[in-house]
């Protein structure tokens, strides 16, 4: 496949972001609430989420090391057509992150307003659960941004 | 796309320069040379002139606009 080292790049992040943070949500989900206190759910959860920030960022140095070692400092830094599939792509990433912020707010205002606290909880046992939604909103926007570079490149045009 | 190029037409004419060589001379990626070829990618102006500079062209005659109306 005839790839430039930025799209090399952007591959690595979707796939790094993809793969470290499925396994972080594995992980949380996983977590029995019914079984394991709060403050014990919270622990393991903030266990989990240091975890899966220090393996991503060990995976984007090391791999995005290795291709850039292969590259010429132009193919490092990008061209015009590189910078404009970025700007197009972080305008998707942007809309749903904006999305995602909206609907966390509304999340966080409409069960205290209607008095149903007690019944998303019930619904949804996660700990930590405002900073999970938060969390799952941002990596949905990276995840969006990423693909939509992919897409771009892949698709030869702007 | 409405413009259209003959970029690779100039490649072919110019000792068959090869698309990392004018990439290089322009300062793009040789994925972007394989784009606008392709007419995928319309180049900024000032890569747009670049290329036509560098094969001794006027730039109407390295990229042409065409009315699609």
């Amino acid at each position: 496949m005839n790839m430039s080292l930025k799209e090399k790049s952007t591959w690595i992040s979707l796939l790094a972001t993809i793969v470290v943070f499925g396994w972080y949500a594995i992980n949380v989900m996983s977590i029995d609430m019914s079984t394991m206190r709060g403050e014990h759910a919270n622990t393991a959860a903030m266990g989990y989420l240091s975890g899966a920030v220090l393996y991503i960022i060990v995976i984007e140095i090391l791999f995005q090391s290795l291709i850039a070692v292969a590259g010429s400092k132009a193919d490092i830094e990008g061209d015009e057509r590189d910078r404009m599939i970025a700007l197009t792509a972080n305008n998707s990433g942007y809309w749903v992150l904006s999305v995602g912020v909206i609907i966390t707010l509304g999340q966080l205002l409409l069960p205290h307003v209607l008095g149903i606290e007690s019944f998303v909880r019930e619904r949804f046992p996660l700990p930590l659960f405002e900073v999970h939604v938060l969390l799952f909103v941002f990596i949905m926007s990276e995840v969006v941004r990423f693909t939509h570079q992919v897409i771009l490149y892949r698709k030869d045009a702007v | 796309m409405p413009i259209t190029n003959k970029v690779r037409e100039c490649r072919f004419f110019a000792n068959e320069m090869t698309q990392q060589t004018l990439a290089e001379a322009v300062g793009v990626t040789r994925q972007t040379i394989m784009a606008i070829e392709k007419n995928k990618y319309n180049p900024s102006l000032e890569v747009a002139f670049k290329i036509a500079k560098l094969f001794n062209k006027p730039l109407e005659e390295v990229f042409a606009y065409i009315d699609e109306e």
